[in-house]
């Protein structure tokens, strides 16, 4: 998945030479530790155990990827769990507008894993029925799988070569919620913080912002805090959780819904929030039930929120 | 550009979490003793290098900690201690954490697993599942810190601590934060030491002889943890730091390494080497005779071991401490990644005339 999205994505890129590669992930090659313990545990001989191990580091899909597409760069791995993928994109934006680097591919990826699989149904945080963000009925989340990769760039250097942009990064936010591992506090301080961290950064008001593509996992206590900080901080903006058609996967969410977000602006659409039943009355937002719906977008919002209490948003404005 | 400084150290390892008495102990040539840990699925033993149990019960019952493993203790202690030596506290304002990983919490992620296909997915803890999250530690820590900013966990291998003190300094040095404490912390398992005997990277004797040549025979797992708090002032500048560059095929490692070294320019007096006595080894041999022939070499894996996450910035603390001691006036880190990038770091005393 990894190889594709990055392949897409230096394709996409051209001439240009990125000098860094940020990726999130949550769980890295976890199914190969899996494989790797059940060989032991069964007494089984392993084809190439080496192999097996280092597969299972988080590093070694973005080598593969890097080699698959031909280009030699230093890697991070931020492993911030669910706000990881948005963290990557963030922090590329923040090493650019300082001029630390002219160029970064950057992005999100994860693959199910049995372990991840069952943890989040041992938290009761997963259901076998649809996923229903910011719903009345919601009973919690879906995992999915997947990856993407931006090429971010500086915009004068992306203008002198002809690039083909399609968006800009104006503003990133994160905070640090301690209150639990796996529980936001319930006054949403984590994701209001995040958001009004990433408008200030951008110098953008709150009615300046046409869309939010929210973390909406459909969990209780991400949609109860999430709907919350939204609905305190924004005026009837429009909300939707791309997690209902995709799952949450995880690493690769904020990266993927960062993509989602760009494509909104370019082709003018708010994407739907699908399954939706009935909207939770709580929140004083324009959730976007089951349809998409046109609209001249000008800036975006794309919120993820993760275990440890990491939050993070960022703001993307249409070219 | 202002350089990013080093202000604070804190270090916890098999010799204690004192960094003086740590680095006095390497200097003797003292080697930390082996204790024993036990495969649960086989009889297999494998010796490894333990932190004292004693010397890391500061933080256990504290609330936050108290279901968490050594991993987030030995980060809490390392963190905790690196911040009071910077002369700051935890209500000092605008601090970050950049935590480096590599394995993460694996004792709870071996339970976890080892419960669900033994007894079942019905049965697996809640308790547990948090802690197998690679950011599980440095939200620890960050809680410790009554932090609501940044907090960032770069996983990777033994020289993932260089790219926490790279994004670190990043964050400090584009103004993002005032101070940044940069923590590595590693746990031993048995499953950690099966999956490098299986790499070949480890080794059943009882030591680790770095630089060995073609005898090169593997390596001693260890565990730990090391902290460094950065600032826009401080004793210790950061003079040349690498992000590093990745290597392919095994057989690459030591070009990356020269490229490395190459490009962190002056030479230092002094180099922490990477070094555990693993095939890698003849890589960072190579390298550092080609481009810093003249500086002398100090292997603190010969004493500590490969504590693999928290290794390379063992050495960044061992190295800045040196400078404080007045040991030499610029020291450099050079580390080979087992399956990722070489990178390298250089030190200096503050002030020193180019």
């Amino acid at each position: 998945m990894l190889i594709a999205a990055m392949a897409e994505a230096v394709a996409d890129m051209g001439n240009a030479l990125p000098e860094l590669c940020i990726v999130g992930t949550t769980s890295g090659g976890m199914t190969f530790g899996e494989k790797f313990y059940r060989a032991i545990r069964d007494g089984k001989k392993m084809d190439s155990p080496a192999t097996a191990v280092a597969n299972y580091t988080p590093q070694k899909p973005v080598l593969d990827a890097l080699e698959a597409v031909g280009r030699t760069m230093p890697i991070q791995i931020i492993a911030n769990a669910c706000a990881t993928g948005t963290n990557a994109i963030g922090h590329a934006f923040s090493l650019i507008k300082a001029g630390r680097c002219q160029s970064i591919l950057c992005g999100g990826y994860d693959a199910l894993s049995e372990l991840v699989y069952v943890g989040f149904d041992s938290l009761q945080a997963s259901t076998a029925e649809k996923i229903r963000p910011f719903d009345a009925h919601r009973t919690g989340l879906v995992l999915g799988e997947g990856a993407a990769v931006l090429a971010l760039e500086n915009w004068d250097a992306a203008e002198r070569r002809g690039a083909n942009i399609v968006g800009e990064i104006i503003g990133y936010g994160v905070s640090t919620d301690t209150f639990n591992l796996t529980q936001p506090h319930p006054s949403g301080i984590g994701p209001k913080l995040a958001m009004q961290r990433a408008l200030d950064s951008a110098n953008v008001t709150p009615d300046q912002v046409d869309y939010i593509n929210a973390h909406g996992t459909a969990t209780h206590f991400n949609d109860a805090t999430e709907g919350l900080a939204i609905s305190e901080i924004f005026n009837r903006v429009p909300v939707s959780s791309t997690k209902s058609m995709m799952g949450h996967s995880l690493g690769a969410a904020g990266a993927i819904e960062a993509a989602f977000s760009l494509l909104a602006l370019e082709h003018g659409f708010i994407p739907p929030n699908i399954n939706s039943l009935e909207p939770d009355p709580q929140n004083a937002f324009d959730l976007v039930a089951n349809t998409s719906r046109p609209a001249n977008l000008r800036r975006v919002l794309s919120n993820s929120f993760g275990f440890g209490g990491t939050n993070a948003a960022i703001l993307l404005q249409r070219n | 550009m202002n350089t990013v400084k080093i202000s604070g150290l804190g270090m916890v390892s098999p010799f204690g979490t004192d960094v003086g008495d740590t680095w006095r102990r390497i200097s003797a040539g003292e080697r930390a003793p082996l204790s024993q840990l036990t495969s649960t699925l086989s009889s297999r033993t494998f010796p490894y290098l333990a932190v004292p149990r004693e010397s890391v019960r500061e933080y256990e019952r504290h609330p936050r900690l108290r279901r968490s493993s050594e991993i987030s203790h030995y980060a809490a202690i390392a963190g905790m201690k690196a911040l009071h030596d910077a002369g700051l506290d935890e209500k000092t304002g605008r601090i970050g954490v950049v935590f480096g990983i590599s394995s993460g919490g694996v004792r709870y992620t071996t339970r976890f697993y080892h419960d669900i296909i033994s007894t079942g997915a019905g049965t697996a803890s809640p308790l547990l599942f948090p802690e197998t999250v690679y950011n599980a530690p440095a939200s620890h820590l960050a809680a410790l810190l009554g932090l609501d900013g940044m907090s960032y966990t770069l996983v990777g291998d033994s020289m993932v601590g260089l790219s926490a003190l790279s994004l670190g300094a990043d964050l400090v040095g584009t103004g993002q934060l005032d101070h940044c404490v940069v923590v590595a912390s590693e746990e031993a398992e048995w499953i950690l030491c099966e999956a490098f005997r299986r790499s070949r990277f480890f080794t059943n004797s009882d030591e680790t002889k770095p630089f060995g040549g073609p005898g090169n025979r593997g390596t001693v797992f260890s565990e730990g943890a090391a902290a460094v708090v950065l600032s826009r002032s401080g004793s210790i500048e950061i003079a040349g730091l690498h992000r590093g560059i990745p290597y392919f095929k095994s057989a690459s490692a030591g070009v990356a390494m020269r490229s490395v070294l190459s490009e962190l320019g002056e030479p230092p007096d002094v180099v922490l080497t990477g070094a555990n006595g693993t095939r890698l080894d003849d890589a960072e041999a190579a390298a550092l005779r080609a481009i810093w022939p003249a500086a002398e070499t100090i292997h603190c894996k010969a004493a500590l071991g490969e504590s693999v996450g928290a290794g390379a910035l063992q050495q960044t603390v061992l190295a800045a401490h040196l400078l404080r001691e007045n040991g030499c006036e610029r020291a450099g880190i050079s580390a080979i990644g087992y399956n990722t990038l070489a990178a390298g770091a250089i030190l200096q005393k503050r002030g020193r005339p180019e």
